[in-house]
């Protein structure tokens, strides 16, 4: 059999493969470059991007929970122009394609950052509308249909590179959300963020965080993002990125399954560094061992019951 | 490239709470040292989905020790594996303590488990004189003096409730004489860091202080270990955990 087509098509982008690194949890790329070879990635989305750099919150940022963690970094980034200056160089090294994860707290700070990432070698933008650690900003736009089509619009209108628009799981109808997202133009969608939680010190009856809440991800959230992709998968028409506690190719096979062209993997490379690169090389084998020749025919396969 | 799995020699119950493993890995051994930490994965089942940072004791070998005290449900599932059996550690982690050549006469201070990693510098740092100072809560929590006693260190022990050595804060011990250091290397309870740091600013003396902060990663990339330095934004991980004590903002 010939080798099995594992590429997949976001807008006029080609990825070489579906699995991608989730934003704020690769860094941008360059530590994990230590152990795995970054060629072997579909993409890397990296730290979520601000117009100014920002110092995140103060720390404890991290807590661990069953089989999750919740963190409030709280968008720590050297801003979008240190970005392009320091980062963009090394990760065009790599086949892999480069998604620029951008947060903005006003429509204003969105459109500023893709014009100046436009010109750049970034090859998709990741809009992510749904960042919970930050007081202002960018989580309101996520939470509302009219939210979602308004920026996704307004971005869209002087994009120059395909966009993702990532979704916050934090709402009561996430399919009118990705409709909003499909409305307004958006070349994809990715979810799910992180799910807000709070872990509690029951010696000191505060808050683990110093934020006192966080986003929940790891294994814990994964029936949920599963579930919301599916629903989404129903609903709309353009490729959906799935993710939430990816831990091997069998998670992975569930997003692919329940409607997802392409998966990003992020907590768990905290466990295991090698993940990502090891789910590039089990998906193939898979689809070798399965007669399966094109990734594409897993997507959306599920069988439900009736 | 995949990293190796780190051997269980053997294991050795310091007290009631504290577990020396002796580990076989030539690679995390030969390139180790003091003041880097690994990252311990405590348990094969995805409950606890992050590793656990532990200091590096020192090298001997193909192997490298740590002790690790038992104080939540990781460190306790730690304590079930065997000799013979392997764990999954990342590592060598981080930056380590430094010393210059001019760096004649030092004094490392310790507290509880951030004893671990000034030990290991202790025998790594030839040709100086050493005043090496521990504090511990009590009595029963004194452990591997001895060793330190081998690396020529003059040690001087306080306890906290006066059960042994001096009776209060390692502070008081290590202030006596405080003109006479060119380094101080300070790893301990984030109030001990902090009064030490206090005086030694006072002094105008300059040293080195091992961070302690919760991590997810372990390696730079997912930003949880944040600290403020005088260069800006840095992470205990990658950055540190040790750290010019002149470049600090210690955490309320
Ligand atoms: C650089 C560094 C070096 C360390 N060296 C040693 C050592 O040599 N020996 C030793 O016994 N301990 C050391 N520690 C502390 C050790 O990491 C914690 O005691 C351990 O993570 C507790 O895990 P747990 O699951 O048993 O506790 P839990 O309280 O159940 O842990 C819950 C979560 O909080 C984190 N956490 C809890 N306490 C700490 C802490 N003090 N520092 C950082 N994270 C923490 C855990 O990693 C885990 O993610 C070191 C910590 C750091 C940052
Ligand atoms: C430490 C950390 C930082 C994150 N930072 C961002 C971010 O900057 N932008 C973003 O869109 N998502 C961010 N996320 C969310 C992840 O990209 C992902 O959506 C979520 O963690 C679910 O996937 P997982 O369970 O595989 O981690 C972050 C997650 C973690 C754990
Ligand atoms: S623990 Fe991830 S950056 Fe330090």
């Amino acid at each position: 059999m010939l080798k099995p087509n594992l590429s997949i098509t976001i807008g006029d982008v080609t990825l070489n493969n579906p699995i991608i690194t989730a934003s704020g949890t690769f860094g941008f790329g360059r530590e994990y470059g230590e152990y795995i070879d970054l060629n072997q990635l579909g993409g890397i989305a990296v730290k979520g991007l601000t117009l100014e750099p920002r110092l995140g919150n103060k720390t404890p940022r991290i807590a661990e929970t069953p089989s999750g963690i919740l963190n409030s970094v709280g968008l720590e980034n050297p801003g979008v122009k240190a970005f392009i200056k320091n980062e963009i160089p090394f990760l065009t090294q790599y086949d892999s394609k480069i998604i620029a994860n951008i947060a903005g707290s006003t429509v204003d700070d969105y459109l500023k950052m893709v014009e100046i990432l436009n010109d750049t070698l970034v090859d998709l933008f990741e809009i992510n509308l749904s960042c919970p650690n930050v007081r202002e900003g960018c989580l309101a736009f996520g939470s509302s249909k009219d939210g979602v089509y308004r920026v996704t619009k307004a971005i869209k209108e002087i994009a120059k590179k395909p966009i993702i628009i990532k979704l916050t799981p934090n709402v009561t109808d996430i399919t009118s959300i990705a409709l909003g997202a499909q409305e307004g133009g958006a070349d994809a969608i990715s979810l799910i963020n992180t799910i807000t939680g709070m872990k509690i010190d029951i010696k000191t009856k505060k808050p683990v965080l110093h934020n006192n809440t966080g986003g929940l991800s790891g294994p814990c959230i994964r029936p949920i993002a599963v579930r919301m992709v599916h629903q989404v998968y129903q609903t709309v028409d353009i490729p959906i990125i799935g993710m939430g506690g990816i831990t091997n190719l069998e998670d992975a096979l569930e997003f692919f399954i329940a409607g997802a062209s392409a998966v990003m993997i992020g907590t768990y490379h905290f466990m295991d560094p090698y993940v990502s690169e090891k789910v590039t090389i089990d998906l193939l084998k898979y689809l070798v061992d399965n007669n399966i020749s094109d990734i594409k025919q897993l997507i959306g396969s599920l069988i439900l019951h009736e | 490239m995949r990293h190796k799995l780190s051997i269980i020699v053997d294991i050795v119950k310091l007290n009631d709470q504290n577990i020396r493993l002796i580990l076989q890995n030539s690679d995390i051994a030969s390139k180790a040292t003091p003041g880097q930490f690994v990252n311990v994965r405590c348990c094969n089942s995805n409950e606890l989905i992050l590793r656990r940072p532990i200091s590096i004791l020192n090298t001997h070998e193909d192997c490298y020790d740590i002790i690790y005290k038992i104080v939540g449900e990781g460190t306790k599932r730690l304590s079930n594996f065997k000799i013979g059996e392997s764990l999954d550690v990342l590592g060598p982690l981080g930056k380590g303590f430094t010393k210059e050549p001019l760096d004649k006469t030092i004094a490392f201070i310790g507290g509880g488990i951030g004893l671990f990693p000034l030990v290991y510098a202790a025998s790594k740092f030839k040709d100086c004189d050493i005043d090496f100072f521990v504090g511990f809560r009590n009595n029963d929590e004194i452990m591997i003096i001895d060793e330190i006693k081998k690396t020529g260190a003059n040690v001087y022990i306080s306890t906290d409730d006066g059960s042994f050595g001096y009776h209060g804060f390692i502070t008081d011990l290590f202030s006596e004489n405080i003109k006479k250091y060119d380094k101080v290397y300070i790893c301990g309870p984030l109030p001990m860091e902090k009064a030490c740091v206090k005086i030694l600013r006072k002094h105008g003396i300059k040293g080195q202080v091992s961070l302690e902060e919760r991590m997810g990663c372990g390696i730079g990339a997912c930003l949880v270990c944040a600290c403020e330095t005088i260069h800006g934004m840095k992470h205990v991980c990658k950055d540190g955990p040790v750290f010019n004590i002149s470049d600090v903002f210690l955490k309320e």
